[in-house]
């Protein structure tokens, strides 16, 4: 009677300290999982993009409303002579190469960051240059660095009496991919090469 | 009769130099010299460039007037905090038998507000100041499209 007694509560004993084991390894791997989680919080690449409106034509021009299954998002400044119609030249001239139907799934959208001199009609005209349906957009001050700046686009305007224009703009020279939803999708720096524009809009059609 | 026939020789050693001086390549010569056409929506456009110092010593140039563009300027391209940017500089110092290149995404010359229009295959003068004397350079106008591309940075 008393060996069975002895055994009923090593057996007790036996499956209290197996639940509290359970307990351990459970809130153990909680743990793990919370930390790893919080690494990767603070590790991970943020995502860039969003939506954001400007004026087109003395109209506003909304990306979520406007997109394309991809979109490519320049940006610069009208008076710029030589990065910004260097990067849209390219552009125009990879466009010009895309057969009907990628046309069609494709958009680009250039961001002038001259708010005190370009107006929304010369952006425009501007951009057309370059290809018939690029989209020349511009804003305010504001309206422009809050649009720019979820892209982790940037400009600085630099004071310069001894030059005609009296001013010159330093601005991001990188040409991003966009999803549908306004998402940066890829990107490319300084973006001088015909064929590698080709290649990516291809690439993410 | 002996001070008319030295006058002489001595012009005609003038006469000679001058027509040496004028066989002789130039000091500054240009290759692939070409303006853009100024686009719809902008008062501004570039210019470049190969421009070949064929002298023995360093050639200083400062550019001075570009007809019909209201200002002209030497303008480089740099980069800052991951953007880029352009300034004007004053003059470009080629070395001796040396190339200098304005190019696309580069040095270049910034041209402004044009008051006349200026149309695809007309020449050009660009005049510069090279080591303080005047030279005048012979640019085409071209389209956009025309000029070269680099394939990268």
């Amino acid at each position: 009677m008393e060996s069975a007694a002895a055994v009923d509560i090593a057996a007790v004993g036996l499956l209290s300290l197996s639940n509290a084991s359970k307990i351990i390894v459970a809130v153990l791997l909680t743990a793990v999982v919370v930390v790893a989680g919080l690494v990767w919080l603070k590790t991970r690449e943020p995502q860039l993009g969003g939506d954001f409106t400007l004026s087109y034509r003395e109209q506003p021009w909304t990306l979520s409303e406007k997109a394309k299954q991809l979109n490519l998002l320049y940006v610069g400044y009208v008076k710029c002579p030589d990065i910004c119609p260097l990067s849209l030249s390219n552009s125009g001239q990879a466009f010009k190469k895309l057969n009907d139907d990628e046309k069609s799934k494709v958009q680009l959208a250039f961001i002038s960051v001259d708010a005190a001199h370009d107006t929304p009609t010369n952006v425009a005209d501007y951009a057309e240059n370059f290809y018939s349906d690029f989209i020349g957009l511009t804003g305010t001050e504001l309206e422009i660095k809050n649009a720019i700046d979820v892209f982790g686009a940037s400009f600085m305007v630099e004071e310069n009496p001894k030059s005609y224009l009296g001013y010159s703009i330093a601005h991001t020279d990188r040409l991003f991919f966009l999803d549908k939803r306004g998402n940066v999708i890829d990107s490319i720096a300084n973006p001088r090469s015909v064929e590698e524009i080709l290649t990516k809009i291809r690439g993410h059609l | 009769m002996k001070i008319i026939l030295t006058n002489f020789l001595f012009v005609g050693a003038l006469v000679s130099t001058n027509v040496f001086a004028k066989s002789m390549a130039p000091e500054i010569s240009a290759t692939e010299a070409r303006i853009l056409v100024p686009m719809n929506g902008t008062t501004v456009t570039a210019a470049y460039a190969v421009l070949k110092n064929n002298s023995a010593e360093a050639i200083s140039l400062v550019i001075t007037q570009v007809k019909p563009f209201t200002a002209v300027e030497l303008h480089e391209t740099y980069e800052t905090a991951g953007k880029m940017g352009m300034r004007k500089i004053e003059k470009v110092l080629i070395p001796a038998h040396q190339s200098f290149e304005l190019k696309p995404g580069g040095n270049h010359i910034m041209l402004f507000d044009p008051t006349d229009e200026l149309k695809a295959g007309e020449i050009v003068d660009v005049n510069l100041s090279a080591n303080g004397k005047a030279i005048t350079l012979k640019f085409k106008v071209v389209d956009r499209s025309e000029t070269s591309v680099p394939s990268h940075h």
